[in-house]
């Protein structure tokens, strides 16, 4: 089934970077949004649905953390999928972000099959 | 600066560039202790349990390349904004790299990575070697010692 993505980063050749290996790797993708920061990305997911959201950590305005928090308490977004892809890998933070409710997080830098390996692996989880 | 931290520059250096800007480094890197000229720089700080900053420099020719190889574009089509977004965020995945291996139980924030002009003669660089120039690269400490 055709799926719908949200990339959340406020640099944009990051996110170009990740929109090249979703579409590389052959994921029937049927959009993929775009945000620039944490309160964007509610903006754009309280007006169309998405199969999951790839978000950054630290971002202007709303950064992931709170987009995380955010959307774990509404009703209606908690059950999407969250991947955190950043540079932040300390224990501490890692640790802190699965604790909230992301069920993925890729530290920066990755080679592009790891982000298609765990896309497919939560995409499948998702579709059950 | 001491061989560990040359040696973790190259570590990091392996990852980001191979990984995300398919680029391989050639040979060994240099330490030296002037900054590398007529280059593009980005800049990222970090605060938290520890301070200090990051810098890349490169060469337009090499930024441009990077750029090029980051984006899956052909060198022709980049923009000079596409190369210095690119180049800030590869000092902002080294330096998250770099800090994790190097601190991995601090407590750091990551500020936002800028591209600076200013000349900055305290920070000592490790220059890395790749197919068509040099990376080159400071990590600076501030207010505690290597």
């Amino acid at each position: 089934m055709p799926t719908r993505l949200l990339i959340v980063d406020d640099s944009p050749v990051m996110r170009s970077f990740v929109k090249r290996i979703v579409m590389i790797s052959g994921f029937p993708v049927s959009e993929l949004l775009e945000a620039d920061n944490g309160a964007e990305a509610l903006r754009q997911l309280a007006g169309k649905p998405v199969d999951l959201v790839l978000t950054d950590i630290n971002m202007p305005v709303m950064d992931g953390e709170e987009l995380i928090r955010r959307m774990k308490s509404d009703e209606a977004l908690c059950r999407i999928p969250i991947v955190i892809v950043s540079t932040d890998a300390t224990h501490h933070r890692v640790e802190t972000l699965l604790n909230l409710g992301a069920r993925g997080y890729l530290a920066k830098p990755f080679p592009p099959e790891r982000l298609s390996e765990l896309l497919s692996t939560l995409l499948n989880y998702a579709a059950l | 600066m001491n061989p560990d931290t040359v040696d973790l520059c190259r570590q990091t250096a392996e990852a980001v560039l191979e990984n995300m800007f398919f680029e391989t480094l050639m040979a060994v890197p240099t330490y030296h202790a002037t900054s590398p000229g007529g280059a593009l720089r980005a800049e990222v700080r970090f605060t938290g349990s520890e301070r200090g900053s990051l810098q890349v420099a490169a060469d337009a020719v090499m930024a441009r390349r990077l750029t090029a190889n980051f984006l899956g574009e052909d060198q022709a089509d980049i923009s000079e904004e596409q190369i210095e977004n690119t180049l800030r965020e590869l000092a902002n995945i080294y330096c998250g790299c770099l800090l994790s291996q190097a601190r991995p139980e601090a407590r750091l924030r990551i500020k936002p990575p800028e591209m600076v002009s200013r000349a900055d003669e305290g920070r000592e660089w490790v220059e890395l070697p790749v197919e068509t120039g040099l990376l080159a690269v400071s990590l600076q400490w501030e207010g505690r010692p290597e």
